[in-house]
């Protein structure tokens, strides 16, 4: 087990329920092919994300987490988004303050763009697993 | 806890990329799985009779369904549990096919994913505790937006089923596009004709309430209570409505971004359009040489419209027709990628415009040279792999239709998202065609896509029918996804009221602590995440849900 991680990143997602969690439906039903260590974890809104849950979810031994929620201006819930943005900015200095910039991510993907969700999904574990090696 | 699992192979969907035997077994050795069970289709009838056993056979208390997405079945699932006196809100769904089965290929790997995923529900659901649905009266009436033949055929249906309907059209006269119309293919009627046919109807009835040249400036509440504020010449005015029909039709594509085509520029450069509204006022010789140019605003990724505007086919079929009975000795040369003539009737209409004499030629045209002879049209003929230059008298662009200018803030107002193209997103393409992610707000007509008046007018009636089945049981049940503060915890810091974006959250003078309006959140969490004392949660989405589906997600608990 200890090897395999070694190999394959685990990447935890938070994905908003009215979008990024719709992309990826779409994105399934499209048959689009994304690595399987990309998990999702669904929360009603992106600003339900608890700083807490990306620090815990480190701790557990991921190698990676984002966020993502809907386009600026896009919210559901109005501006929730906005909050989400200023939060995981914070967090990201924190972050980099211990060299693991790379391991947070913020995106934003709307209910229609299945395929920026898998490039961005991918490309954010491709470049986890470059750093592994 | 006893909980049940149950996996659907999906057909061959799931299986054949993921071990669900493996799985099923699996999961048995965890002391809280009362059954783990994996079925060829858990929504089939004997699928639902399995679960609904199982529930009532073992007394289960959390219900874990790895299947589809969530999205697909929700009420089915959720039904059965009701019927089986167990609280809807104790179901898990997993979705092993969106998110598992049809992303990967690799049947270890998905395995071991799959396996997770369940891990994480199982280990969330642990923590769900039963939630009351509330249940709302709504308003029996609808708010039709846009006045074209989508709204009205929907406009129509809803105050037949006996709704109050508010029909808003933000030009003064109804009829939007189809209006324009010397003749709708195929019946060949006059588009005006049909649109005062409904008009008619429409003025005639008591619960019709028509706004012209008005606007929607705002647009709040929640399905079943709606405000609306509308802009109307006679002032300002509220009204309070079950749900909407949003129908606000399309814009014509405008072939000025193009400018190698000279629209704009050169008067002998028309649109189909154009040529609806100047009927027989066309100055031409009497052997006139028209060029027909189909696909000019579709299928055209270097402006950005990849999709196929579908009525531009049978247009232009349509205008070559015309000319060719109007001027016999006409030389008429269509030049198309390639002919899409998909409505009944169409490919037939195809063969007989052919053989009145107008010439396909498939090719693309690179430019239009305006002479004083004649316009000449440089292009490449793309069977025969050649150039060629030809002269004409007159072009005819056959235009594709464009999302409406107003989408985006028309979007904004509903909550509606938009596609790729700007178009209206529906909620699912097959699914649900007419919904959007709002409940009681549903989509018609070109607005989400190109379609031609035959469909928009079905795509209206099909939209009214929706709203009427949902607005016409008179109440409706509001998801219990709300905060609620334990008062024991709050502080009183206010972070919580100073983020709330519903201003769902009143602080308490007295007590010195925060409640919740029940009737005003969202829902969205933000309070939960905010308070730096864990004294506010959202119901279905608590903290420890989260945090063990984390661990479970990365086999750490």
């Amino acid at each position: 087990m200890e090897e395999k991680n070694k190999k394959n990143p685990e990447i935890v997602g938070f994905a908003c329920s009215f979008c990024t969690f719709k992309a990826s439906e779409m994105a399934g039903s499209l048959r689009l092919k994304y690595p399987d260590g990309v998990k999702l974890i669904q929360v009603p809104c992106s600003s339900r994300v608890d700083p807490a849950f990306v620090i815990k979810a480190i701790f557990e031994g991921a190698d990676g987490v984002f966020v993502a929620g809907c386009h600026p201006g896009d919210c559901h819930f109005i501006k929730g988004n906005y909050f989400t943005r200023r939060k995981i900015a914070a967090l990201k200095e924190m972050f980099d303050a211990f060299g693991m910039k790379d391991k947070l991510k913020l995106f934003w993907v709307s209910a229609a763009e299945a395929r920026r969700f898998v490039e961005k999904v991918t490309g954010m574990y491709d470049e986890i697993k470059d750093k592994k090696k | 806890m006893k909980t049940g699992i149950f996996i659907c192979h999906c057909g061959h969907n799931i299986k054949h990329t993921v071990d669900v035997k493996r799985l099923s077994e699996y999961f048995k050795k965890y002391p809280q799985v009362t059954v783990s069970e994996d079925y060829p289709f858990v929504c089939s009838e004997p699928g639902q009779d399995m679960i609904s056993e199982s529930i009532g056979k073992y007394g289960l208390d959390r219900v874990i369904i790895a299947s589809c997405a969530p999205s697909l079945h929700g009420e089915l699932f959720k039904d059965l549990l009701r019927k089986k006196d167990l609280n809807p809100f104790l179901l898990r769904r997993v979705s092993i096919r969106e998110h598992c089965s049809w992303v990967g290929d690799d049947i270890e790997e998905n395995t071991e994913k799959a396996k997770r995923l369940i891990l994480s529900g199982l280990y969330g659901a642990a923590h769900y505790v039963p939630l009351e649905e509330k249940q709302v009266e709504v308003d029996k009436s609808a708010l039709v937006v846009g006045g074209g033949v989508s709204g009205l055929s929907a406009a129509l249906f809803l105050s037949k089923m006996g709704m109050q309907v508010y029909l808003v059209e933000k030009e003064a006269q109804l009829g939007g596009r189809v209006r324009e119309l010397k003749s709708v293919w195929p019946t060949r009627m006059n588009g005006a004709k049909i649109i005062e046919e409904m008009e008619n109807e429409l003025k005639g009835r008591k619960n019709v309430e028509i706004f012209a040249s008005t606007k929607i400036t705002n647009f709040e509440g929640f399905f079943g209570n709606y405000q609306a504020t509308l802009d109307t010449p006679e002032g300002e005015r509220r009204i309070t409505i079950g749900g909407a029909v949003v129908s606000i039709g399309f814009a014509p594509f405008d072939p000025v971004i193009k400018p190698e085509l000279q629209y704009g520029k050169d008067p002998r450069v028309v649109t189909t359009i154009d040529l609806e509204r100047a009927g027989d006022d066309l100055k031409l010789p009497d052997n006139p040489r028209i060029a027909i140019l189909h696909c000019i605003g579709s299928r055209d990724e270097q402006i950005g419209k990849p999709y196929c505007s579908r009525i531009c086919c049978i247009n232009a079929l349509r205008v070559g027709e015309s000319i060719k009975e109007k001027y016999s000795d006409s030389y008429v040369e269509s030049f198309y990628m390639d002919v899409r003539a998909h409505p009944r009737g169409g490919e037939e209409f195809f063969e007989d415009t052919q053989e009145k004499g107008v010439l396909f030629t498939r090719a693309n045209i690179g430019e239009i040279i305006p002479t004083p002879s004649g316009l000449v049209l440089r292009g490449e003929d793309t069977l025969l792999g050649e150039a060629f230059e030809r002269e004409f008298d007159m072009a005819v662009l056959s235009v594709g239709m464009s999302p409406p200018e107003d989408s985006k803030e028309m979007a904004t107002l509903f909550k509606i998202s938009l596609d790729k193209d700007k178009f209206f997103l529906e909620a699912h393409i097959k699914l649900r065609p007419f919904d959007t992610a709002v409940k009681g707000i549903f989509i018609a007509g070109s607005c989400s896509g190109p379609k031609d008046a035959e469909e928009s007018i079905n795509h209206g009636r099909a939209a009214a029918l929706k709203l009427y089945g949902f607005l016409n049981l008179g109440y409706a049940f509001v998801d219990p996804f709300i905060s609620f503060v334990d008062s024991k915890r709050c502080s009183g810091c206010r972070m919580c009221e100073q983020a709330c974006v519903a201003k769902a959250i009143k602080y308490d003078e007295e007590k010195r602590v925060v409640h919740v309006e029940e009737a005003a959140c969202m829902g969205c969490g933000l309070c939960n995440s905010t308070c730096p004392s864990s004294a506010i949660s959202l119901r279905g989405y608590f903290d420890s849900i989260i945090d063990d589906e984390i661990s479970a997600l990365l086999e750490a608990i």
